[in-house]
């Protein structure tokens, strides 16, 4: 029969894991195996003894394990298994055998290849994080710039500074670590034995890991949602601006409505500090309201108000970015109705703007273009399937942009 | 050419280079040699001989010159008598100034 058991020491607790081993030995637990992170402890149950356990520290160096193994078995230690990268584990049932360090010192020298390495470890994730924390504040991708900015996707952003915020605990966990395993090493050098410490001076994986992953993982999935986006229906809200309608717009181009047409589309909505008014509106002709797919003259406008110019400088060049890249992309598969004929965003003049960028394309046999403009706070773009043109229509939204939607 | 550079050696590691110097040893013949010669005083366990073994060898006190089985042979080499003679040295300094205390 098997009995498992949780390690209570900590693995630099070389005197506290062997007194415990010791003690299951008297009370008829045989050590059997650990796993590799030394964390759990399986014994066979047999009839109590006085068996010894001692842990020789991982740093034989030209020397193979089975060679280890049965230099020790001679002089009556016999292996019992390996504790991951730190020790082999023997055990003596004869208490005429010497110790398996009969010194302190010479457990030090032992000790010396495991302290090294475990300190280098230490330090290498000290400095991985010290190099990460300037790549990651000071070289954002587009994405999670865009994100602190807008807030799309709230629960990223707090999972990031929820991640920053325990960035201290592996330096802690580092540093205390580092200098627990100099002190046994000193201890040892200067002759003196390990003192013995409190058991259970090792948590549990758990009671650590299990917080971890609340306060990194669920607690952000519990209170905030995924998307920042609120979507709702075209008349559900009032616009920001009072942009111009779709018979506004045609009124311009080549095949003029005599009336506001059906639309269809949605509207999605959203805010943040460096945003406070986000808006986006989908709006195109239903042809034929049996079929919802049948639908033309799209109209996609994206407002955005920045909290500063420079906020909104920032922004324009992003949305920019994105719109010319997804013009780009969609050139080529895996898009079924490819753009075609693209002439991409090109700087125009416009008084009273400081920036203006317009492109034009076909799609689905279609005249489209996109202008995007920036003037303070202000950022506007602007995507359009019809038959009227970008230099006839900019008039109307910058006359929309100056007057503010009625409550 | 001189001997140890790293301090003072420890008693067992005074009992394991003294054991080389009349001919060469593997581990047990030493564990045997040190016990016999401290009366039991000093006993080697297998953790403490092949750690002092491997740090010897890497100091260039003593050299592998056989390696039969799992049975491996080792002599002293130059400069580890030299290692030991200033050990020898320092100790005899020790006992002669406590002597010299005492009367």
């Amino acid at each position: 029969m098997a009995v498992k058991k949780p390690v209570p020491c900590s693995i630099y607790d070389l005197r506290g894991i062997q007194k415990w081993l010791d003690e299951m030995a008297r009370q008829g637990l045989f050590l059997k195996q650990v796993n590799p992170r030394f964390e759990r402890a399986e014994f066979e149950v047999g009839g109590p003894a006085p068996v010894r356990y001692r842990l020789d520290p991982v740093n034989r160096k030209g020397k193979t394990d089975a060679e280890h193994i049965a230099l020790y078995a001679q002089m009556g230690w016999n292996y019992v298994d390996r504790a991951g990268r730190w020790y082999y584990i023997f055990s003596c049932d004869d208490p005429e055998a010497p110790e398996l360090y009969t010194d302190p010192q010479s457990l030090s020298l032992a000790m010396d290849s495991l302290v090294r390495r475990d300190i280098r470890n230490h330090l290498l994730i000290v400095l991985l994080f010290v190099l990460l924390i300037p790549l990651v504040l000071f070289f954002p991708t587009p994405y999670s710039l865009k994100n602190l900015l807008l807030w799309e996707n709230p629960r990223d952003l707090v999972m990031t500074i929820i991640l920053f915020a325990l960035l201290p605990f592996p330096f802690a966990f580092a540093f205390f670590d580092i200098r627990r395993i100099l002190k046994i090493r000193n201890t040892l050098a200067h002759g003196l034995p390990l003192p013995a410490k409190k058991r259970w001076n090792r948590p549990p994986f758990w009671s650590w890991y299990i917080p971890f992953w609340v306060i990194l993982y669920w607690l952000p999935r519990l209170i905030l949602p995924s998307i920042g986006w609120e979507v709702c229906g075209l008349d559900e809200i009032t616009p920001s601006h009072p942009w111009p309608t779709a018979a506004q717009i045609e009124r311009l181009g080549a095949c003029p409505l005599t009336e506001e047409p059906v639309t269809g589309g949605y509207v999605r909505l959203n805010d943040s500090p460096f945003a406070p008014v986000q808006e986006e509106i989908n709006r195109h002709r239903v042809l034929d309201p049996r079929d919802p797919t049948n639908t033309d003259l799209h109209t996609t406008i994206r407002y955005i108000r920045a909290r500063s110019p420079r906020i909104a400088r920032r922004l324009y060049q992003m949305e920019l970015d994105q719109e010319a890249k997804s013009l780009k992309s969609r050139q080529n598969p895996p898009y079924a109705y490819r753009v075609t004929n693209l002439t991409p965003f090109v700087p125009r003049d416009w008084p009273g703007l400081d920036r203006l960028e317009a492109a034009s394309y076909q799609w689905q046999e279609q005249e489209n273009w996109t202008f995007a403009l920036l003037r303070g706070n202000d950022v506007l773009l602007v995507d359009y399937t019809g038959t009227a043109r970008w230099e006839d229509c900019l008039p109307l939204f910058l006359e929309a942009l100056d007057k503010e939607a009625a409550p | 050419m001189p001997g140890r550079e790293k301090g003072p050696l420890t008693e067992p590691m005074y009992y394991v280079l003294m054991s080389f110097l009349h001919r060469e040893m593997c581990g047990t013949e030493i564990t045997e040699f040190v016990e016999k010669k401290t009366a039991g005083r000093v006993k080697l366990g297998p953790g403490t001989l092949y750690t002092l073994l491997a740090k010897f060898q890497d100091e260039g006190l003593i050299a592998e010159i056989s390696v039969d089985g799992r049975r491996r042979t080792y002599q002293i080499t130059e400069k580890g008598r030299e290692a030991f003679r200033e050990e020898l040295d320092r100790l005899r300094a020790c006992v002669d100034n406590g002597l010299e205390a005492l009367s």
